[in-house]
This record gives C-alpha cells, sequence and structure tokens, in this order.
C-alpha cells in the first residue's frame, strides 16, 4: 500500500468505517512507516480535538421570543389566509346575494296595495339598513392585517423607506459614482474595466 | 466518535417512527399546528444550530438572525417535513442552505460593513483569537488555545468543506444525511472532510 | 422659446419634487415582506454611532429630492452590485479606494 492511500484510509479507519480486511491492510502499512504512523497520531488528536470543540452555543432569550413571534404571526397568517377563503369568501358572496335580493326589492312599483303602512315604512327601512348592515359586516368580517411585523416605533415609522433602503444609501457613494469608479485603473490593470466598457 | 445512525428506512408509517424518534413525534405535532410542539423543538435544535450557523458565517448577530431563520423556515414549511428523514438531517439542510446563500451574497459584506462603525468596535465577533507570536508548543499550548486556532482554521475553510466538516464531525451526522444537507453525493461528503482535515491538519499541527 | 423652456423646466422640477415626494411610502403602504427588512435595517442603525446615523439620514434626503429616474438608476446600480461575485466585488472595492483617494 502507498502511502497516498494509507492517508485516505485514516479518517475511515478513525471512525471505524474501514473493513476489516482494509484496516488489516493499513496496520501493515502503518507497521513500517514511520510517517503515516505520525500521520495517523496527528489525525487521532485532530479528531479528539474537534470532538472537544462544543456543539452547541446558549441561544439568547430574545431570539427565542423574535422567533416564537415571528412564527405565530405566519401562523395567524396562514391560518387567516384559510380561513378566509374557507368562511369569509362564501360569507361575501352569501351577503352579495342579499344585497341584490334587497335593492331588487326596493325597485317594485309603488302601486302595490298597502296593508299597514307603517309597517311597511318600519319594514322598507329595515330593508333599507339590511344592506348598510351587511356591508358592514362585511367590512368588519375581513381580516386585519397579519403576516406583518409588530408596530413599528415612531422613528421607524416616519422614514420607513430610509431603513428599507439602508444598504443602498450606505453604499450611495460608490452608486453615484459606479461608473467612474468601474473606470478606474489598478496597477494590474491588463484588460481592465475601462477597455472592456469601451470595446 | 458517535456518529448518528444513517437514514431512518422509507415506508415506515409515521405512527411507528414517531414512536422510535421523538423529534418525529413533535414534527407531526407541530404540522397539526400545535405551537408548544415546535417551542420544544426549537429548544432542543436551537443551540445547535446556532452554534453551527455562527461556525459556518463567523458572525454571531448575522447567527442570532439567521438562526431565527431557519426555525421560521421549519414551521413554514412543516407540511414538506417527511418522517421518514430525521429530524436533525432536515434542520441542519434548512440551515446549510441559509448559511450557503447568506455566504453567497454580497450584501453580507454590506452587513458587515455597517458593523465596522460600531460603538461597540471592541466586540469581536467569534471567538477570540490567540495571538499567534505568543503561542508556541514550547510553552505549552492550553486546549483551550488549540479550540481557537481550530474555531479560526474552520472559519478560512471553503463554504462546503466547513458545512462537510462540521456537520460529520463536530455535530456527528451520518456521512449520508451530510450528502442529503448538502445536495451531493456521499463520496463528495467524504472527498469534502478530507481535504477540510488537512487544511485543518497544516493549520493546527504544532498544536496537536 | 426660452419662455417655454423655463416653463418646461419648472414643470419638470415641479414634477420630479411632487413625483419624489408621493414615492415615499408610509409603513402601512410597505410589503411585509420589505416591512421585516425593515424592521431588521432599523436595529441595525440603533447600533451605530451617531455620526454614522446623520450621514445616513442625509444620505435619504438627498435620494429622496432625486428625480424617480434618478432614483432607479441608483436602484440598477445596486442590484448590479449586489450581483458581483466575490472576485467582482473585491476587484470593485479596490478601484474604489483607488479613486477615492484620486479625488483628494
Amino acid at each position: 500500500m502507498r502511502c497516498g492511500r494509507a492517508r485516505r484510509w485514516m479518517a475511515a479507519a478513525l471512525d471505524d468505517e474501514l473493513t476489516v480486511r482494509r484496516r488489516r491492510a493499513l496496520d501493515r502499512h502503518l507497521a513500517r512507516c514511520a510517517a503515516c504512523r505520525d500521520e495517523m497520531a496527528v489525525s487521532g488528536r485532530l479528531a479528539e480535538a474537534l470532538a472537544r470543540l462544543p456543539m452547541t452555543a446558549e441561544v439568547p432569550a430574545a431570539v427565542e421570543q423574535a422567533t416564537l413571534r415571528r412564527v405565530r404571526l405566519l401562523a395567524a397568517d396562514q391560518g387567516e389566509r384559510a380561513l378566509w377563503l374557507r368562511v369569509f369568501v362564501p360569507a361575501l358572496a352569501t351577503a352579495g346575494i342579499v344585497v341584490l335580493a334587497v335593492l331588487g326589492t326596493l325597485r317594485l312599483p309603488s302601486g302595490r296595495p298597502e296593508v299597514r303602512s307603517g309597517t311597511r315604512e318600519t319594514t322598507a327601512a329595515r330593508r333599507a339598513e339590511k344592506p348598510v348592515a351587511v356591508a358592514e359586516a362585511s367590512r368588519t368580517a375581513r381580516p386585519a392585517r397579519h403576516g406583518r411585523p409588530p408596530g413599528p416605533p415612531p422613528a421607524l415609522a416616519a422614514a420607513p423607506e430610509l431603513f428599507v433602503d439602508l444598504p443602498l444609501l450606505h453604499n450611495m457613494e460608490k452608486l453615484e459614482h459606479f461608473d467612474a469608479i468601474r473606470m478606474t485603473t489598478l496597477d494590474d490593470d491588463t484588460s481592465g474595466d475601462a477597455r472592456q466598457s469601451n470595446g | 466518535m458517535h456518529r448518528e445512525p444513517g437514514p431512518v428506512a422509507a415506508a415506515t408509517p409515521a405512527a411507528t417512527m414517531a414512536s422510535a424518534d421523538p423529534d418525529v413525534a413533535l414534527m407531526l405535532r407541530v404540522q397539526a399546528g400545535e405551537q408548544a410542539a415546535f417551542q420544544e423543538l426549537f429548544r432542543k435544535y436551537s443551540p445547535r444550530v446556532l452554534q453551527y450557523v455562527r461556525r459556518m458565517l463567523a458572525s454571531d448577530a448575522r447567527a442570532e438572525e439567521v438562526t431565527q431563520d431557519v426555525f421560521v423556515q421549519v414551521f413554514r414549511f412543516r407540511g414538506r417535513y417527511r418522517p421518514e428523514s430525521r429530524f436533525s438531517t432536515w434542520v441542519f439542510t434548512i440551515a446549510t442552505n441559509l448559511c450557503l446563500n447568506e455566504l453567497r451574497r454580497p450584501e453580507r459584506q454590506l452587513r458587515v460593513d455597517l458593523w465596522d462603525d460600531r460603538a461597540t468596535e471592541g466586540r469581536r465577533e467569534g471567538p477570540s483569537l490567540a495571538d499567534p507570536a505568543a503561542v508556541g508548543p514550547e510553552e505549552g499550548t492550553s486546549a483551550r488555545e488549540l479550540s481557537e486556532r481550530l474555531d479560526a482554521a474552520i472559519r478560512q475553510l471553503p463554504e462546503k468543506q466547513r458545512a462537510a466538516l462540521l456537520l460529520s464531525r463536530i455535530d456527528g451526522l451520518a456521512y449520508a444525511d451530510v450528502a442529503s444537507a448538502l445536495g451531493c453525493s456521499e463520496g463528495a461528503v467524504k472527498a469534502l472532510v478530507f481535504r477540510a482535515t488537512q487544511s485543518l491538519k497544516a493549520a493546527v499541527r504544532e498544536f496537536l | 422659446m426660452r419662455r417655454v423652456l423655463l416653463v418646461a423646466l419648472l414643470g419638470l422640477a415641479l414634477g420630479g419634487a411632487s413625483a419624489a415626494r408621493g414615492q415615499s411610502r408610509a409603513w402601512d403602504q410597505l410589503t411585509p415582506e420589505e416591512q421585516w427588512k425593515a424592521w431588521q435595517n432599523y436595529q441595525r442603525y440603533q447600533q451605530i454611532p451617531e455620526p454614522k446615523r446623520r450621514l445616513l439620514d442625509q444620505r435619504f434626503e438627498q435620494f429622496r429630492a432625486l428625480p424617480p429616474a434618478e432614483q432607479q438608476r441608483l436602484r440598477q446600480r445596486y442590484e448590479e452590485y449586489q450581483r458581483f461575485d466575490p472576485a467582482q466585488r473585491q476587484r470593485f472595492e479596490e478601484k474604489y479606494r483607488r479613486w477615492k483617494a484620486g479625488r483628494h
């Protein structure tokens, strides 16, 4: 066995993943090759050192809270969307039908004999209120916004686009003089952006 | 070293797998909408994920944000989790993808730039490094200094080697699971780990 | 002719200014993704020292005052800048340092 192969098999040997036959072949090589014996020892110590590296880190409470908050908003948003499709769309459709029916009733000819005028007026008034009430109900039934972060502090609310564009603003000088910067030649420029942009 | 066993066999009923693997049971409860189960999974895995992401990104601040993103993704795509695969594989796959995306984004440089002017500039990202000039084997390098050297050397590895090494050698994932997380073959994972360990040996040999 | 040009320029200036003002959106007008991004950047902003914050505030006002076409041009350049691979990025940063040194 050559040293190159022996060194490739060392990792597997340390993980006990080498077949018996290969392990014996490796052991025979190590018995005669001092360099590979050293290498095996170093590999072993490296594996131990890596295994001693901490596997976990302390998670700040703020990280957990922020994650759970985002997940709650996400769940609400997903639930609201599902609810909207399952409940509110049919409800709106029903409300729409009711509104149309009421409007159709209001357009009936005025020659219809009155049974009790007070009742008719009251009924008409109630029916007139109904479309508004239904419309209001559908408005209030519309889900409030979810899936968004909590309300912003005043500084953020005052200039939200400042914060959306913050990385762009940070690099504004570069962006304003983008072409001039790209045309700048460096000492090792052989082709350079200047020639490329002119070519 | 202890390594997690390989991928769980396919075609096993979810209920059976849930009884065999408590994480699968938790994840099934998360799929059913139980947020308490999600919190339990978070508390169990976030310390490992945070440490992994910290080492991948070499940035404490960004690591905390990406760790949040990992678990939000776990929740967002909970419907896609299949009990046939180990939850740890799934969560580290998500973490690895987010880390690789993060490392490849030029905007990451912007975020680092934004931190340059912080008032707390004295606070260094990641573990503090020993002064190379002051440390030598003749002075009896401590285990802590070796760990710091190793952490520094790990940060210098190319991304995929770093991920393969961390997942297999520190987080103890089986090569098949690492392959799944990285989207490559087991052979490729072994090659990545081999190259990574060769680089680490060269970097810390004198301290071993 | 000169009068026509002046009126046209004035109209453009007013139109540009009002368009620029019109482009400033309120918090509720941002998409959820933009709101999350704004929150994250706000938290970073909080940790920046005061002088740097003032500089960013000034740049924001300058940016807002630009005509929409110019704002769009800067956004497109920023997108191109984001698409640089690490080698291109490094080269650009070196050129930026060289360019900046040549200005002073």
